[in-house]
C-alpha cells in the first residue's frame, strides 16, 4: 500500500541532530488520516545519518526499529510508477460519455464531460503517481517506502528529490573513505 | 621394502597466557558523531521534476481537444463524426455466416417456386426501413388515403401521424402537385412538394432521416413554417432560401 508523506527533509548540510535525510510517512486514505489526528496511525520513518541508517515502523499494535551501520547498507534504490493506464481509462470513459451526449445533441453535457475527463485524468495521474525509495542491507533485507501525494497534507516528493537522497548517500560513503 | 621412519612426538611449548581481563571501554550512549556538510551535484535534477507533470497535462489537454473537435460539431447536428450505429447493427444482422446455411437449404433455394419468390419479395419490402421504402416514391403512392401500400403505411406512421391537425390540413391543401421523395443527404430524403406552380409560395415539403426523425416545412403565401420532431439533425435545411 502506498504511503503519503507527512514530513520530508533532505539536505547535504546535516540538521542539528545529524540527520541528512528524513522521510516520515503514514498509510494513505481518509481513515488513516483520521487515525493520524489521534496519533494512532501506522507510521513509517527512514533517517540517514552520517554513520547510521534508521528505519522505523510503528502502529497502535507496536513498533519495529532497525538501526544499520552505514557500511552494512549495500544499496539505496529509488524509482517511480506513472499511472498512465488508469488515467487513460477514466479519460476514455468520460470521452465515451461525451460522444453519447453529442449524439443526443446535448452540447453542454458533451463539453462538460470532456472537460471533466481531462481534469479527472490529470488529477488521477498526479495523485496516483507512486515513488519508491529504499535501502538494502548486505544481508539482502530491504527497507522500502512507496510514496504518493496526499490530497490532505499536499506534500509531494519529486523524482529529483529522491535522486538527491541517493547522491547524499554516496557522498556520505565517500566522506567515510576519505576519513579512513 | 623400506623400513618405516621413526616418529618423534615433540610437544611444542605454547605461549604464556595472561589471564588479566581486558577492560571494556566506557561507552557514551546517544553520542552524535559530527556530520560533515556534503557536496552534492544538483546538475540534471530539476528538469525531470518539472516535466513529470507538464507532459501528462499536455497529453490530456490535447486528447480533450481532439474529443471536443469530434463531439462539439456532432452535438450541433453535424453529420461527419456520427457513427451510423443503427445502420451498422442492421448490416451486421443481415449478414449470415457461411456455416449457418447448410447444403440442403442451398439446394432448396435453387428450386424455389415463383409464389414463394413473391412472398419473399413482400417480406423483404416489410423489412425495409421507412427511409428506403419512401425513397423515389411520389405522393400518390404514399399519401394517406390514396392506396394502402407499404410506403403509405410508413409515411403515415413516421411523418403524417407526427403532424398537428392544423399542419395536416395545410399540407393536404398543398399536395396536389408533388414530386417523389429524393435523397438529398446520405441519410435524408425530402419530398419535392412543388413541381409546377406556386413554388416557394404555397407548398409543402416532408423530410425524413434514416433514423426516422421527421420534419415538415409549409409555405403559406411565401411565409415558411418549419416543424420538426426532437432529434431531427437537419434543422438548418428547413425553410432555407432556394
Amino acid at each position: 500500500m502506498a504511503l503519503v508523506v507527512k514530513k520530508f527533509f533532505v539536505s547535504p548540510t546535516p540538521r542539528e541532530d545529524g540527520v541528512y535525510v528524513e522521510i516520515v510517512a503514514r498509510e494513505s486514505g481518509l481513515f488513516a488520516w483520521l487515525f493520524a489526528l489521534l496519533k494512532l496511525d501506522p507510521n513509517y520513518c527512514l533517517r540517514i545519518l552520517y554513520d547510521k541508517v534508521h528505519y522505523e515502523s510503528s502502529s497502535v499494535f507496536g513498533f519495529s526499529k532497525v538501526i544499520m551501520p552505514i557500511h552494512s547498507v549495500s544499496s539505496v534504490s529509488f524509482g517511480t510508477v506513472r499511472p498512465w493506464k488508469l488515467a487513460l481509462f477514466w479519460f476514455f470513459l468520460f470521452a465515451a460519455g461525451a460522444y453519447a451526449a453529442a449524439h443526443l445533441e446535448e452540447m453542454q453535457w458533451a463539453l462538460g464531460l470532456t472537460v471533466s475527463g481531462v481534469v479527472i485524468a490529470i488529477l488521477l495521474f498526479i495523485l496516483n503517481r507512486e515513488l519508491t525509495i529504499g535501502v538494502k542491507e548486505v544481508t539482502d533485507t530491504s527497507y522500502d517506502m512507496t510514496l504518493k501525494r496526499s490530497i490532505i497534507e499536499g506534500q509531494e516528493i519529486s523524482e529529483a528529490k529522491l535522486e538527491e537522497i541517493t547522491q547524499i548517500f554516496t557522498a556520505i560513503l565517500d566522506a567515510h573513505k576519505a576519513h579512513h | 621394502m623400506n623400513p618405516s621412519p621413526s616418529l618423534h612426538s615433540q610437544v611444542r611449548p605454547g605461549p604464556a597466557l595472561t589471564l588479566v581481563q581486558t577492560k571494556a571501554p566506557s561507552l557514551v550512549l546517544n553520542a552524535v558523531h559530527p556530520s560533515p556538510a556534503l557536496r552534492v551535484s544538483h546538475a540534471g535534477l530539476a528538469p525531470k521534476g518539472d516535466l513529470s507533470h507538464t507532459i501528462p497535462v499536455l497529453v490530456f489537454v490535447c486528447l480533450g481537444s481532439l474529443v471536443s473537435i469530434v463531439t462539439l460539431p456532432l452535438s450541433q447536428g453535424s453529420h461527419w463524426a456520427r457513427i451510423p450505429v443503427e445502420q451498422l447493427v442492421g448490416d451486421m444482422s443481415a449478414l449470415t455466416p457461411p456455416w449457418s446455411a447448410p447444403e440442403e437449404e442451398l439446394a432448396a433455394e435453387a428450386t424455389v417456386d415463383p409464389i414463394e419468390e413473391e412472398i419473399a419479395a413482400q417480406q423483404q419490402t416489410q423489412t425495409l426501413a421507412p427511409f428506403e421504402l419512401l425513397s423515389g416514391v411520389s405522393c400518390p403512392a404514399y399519401f394517406p388515403g390514396e392506396q394502402a401500400s407499404a410506403a403509405s403505411l410508413a409515411f403515415d406512421e413516421h411523418i403524417w401521424s407526427k403532424l398537428s391537425e392544423q399542419l395536416q390540413s395545410q399540407a393536404t391543401e398543398r399536395l396536389e402537385v408533388c414530386g417523389p421523395f429524393a435523397l438529398v443527404q446520405k441519410d435524408l430524403i425530402v419530398s419535392q412538394g412543388c413541381v409546377e406552380n406556386e413554388c416557394g409560395t404555397n407548398e409543402v415539403q416532408f423530410f425524413l432521416t434514416a433514423d426516422n426523425k421527421a420534419a415538415v416545412e409549409i409555405y403559406v403565401d411565401r411565409e415558411c413554417t418549419p416543424s420538426s420532431e426532437p432529434g431531427f439533425r437537419y434543422k438548418n435545411l428547413l425553410c432555407a432560401p432556394r
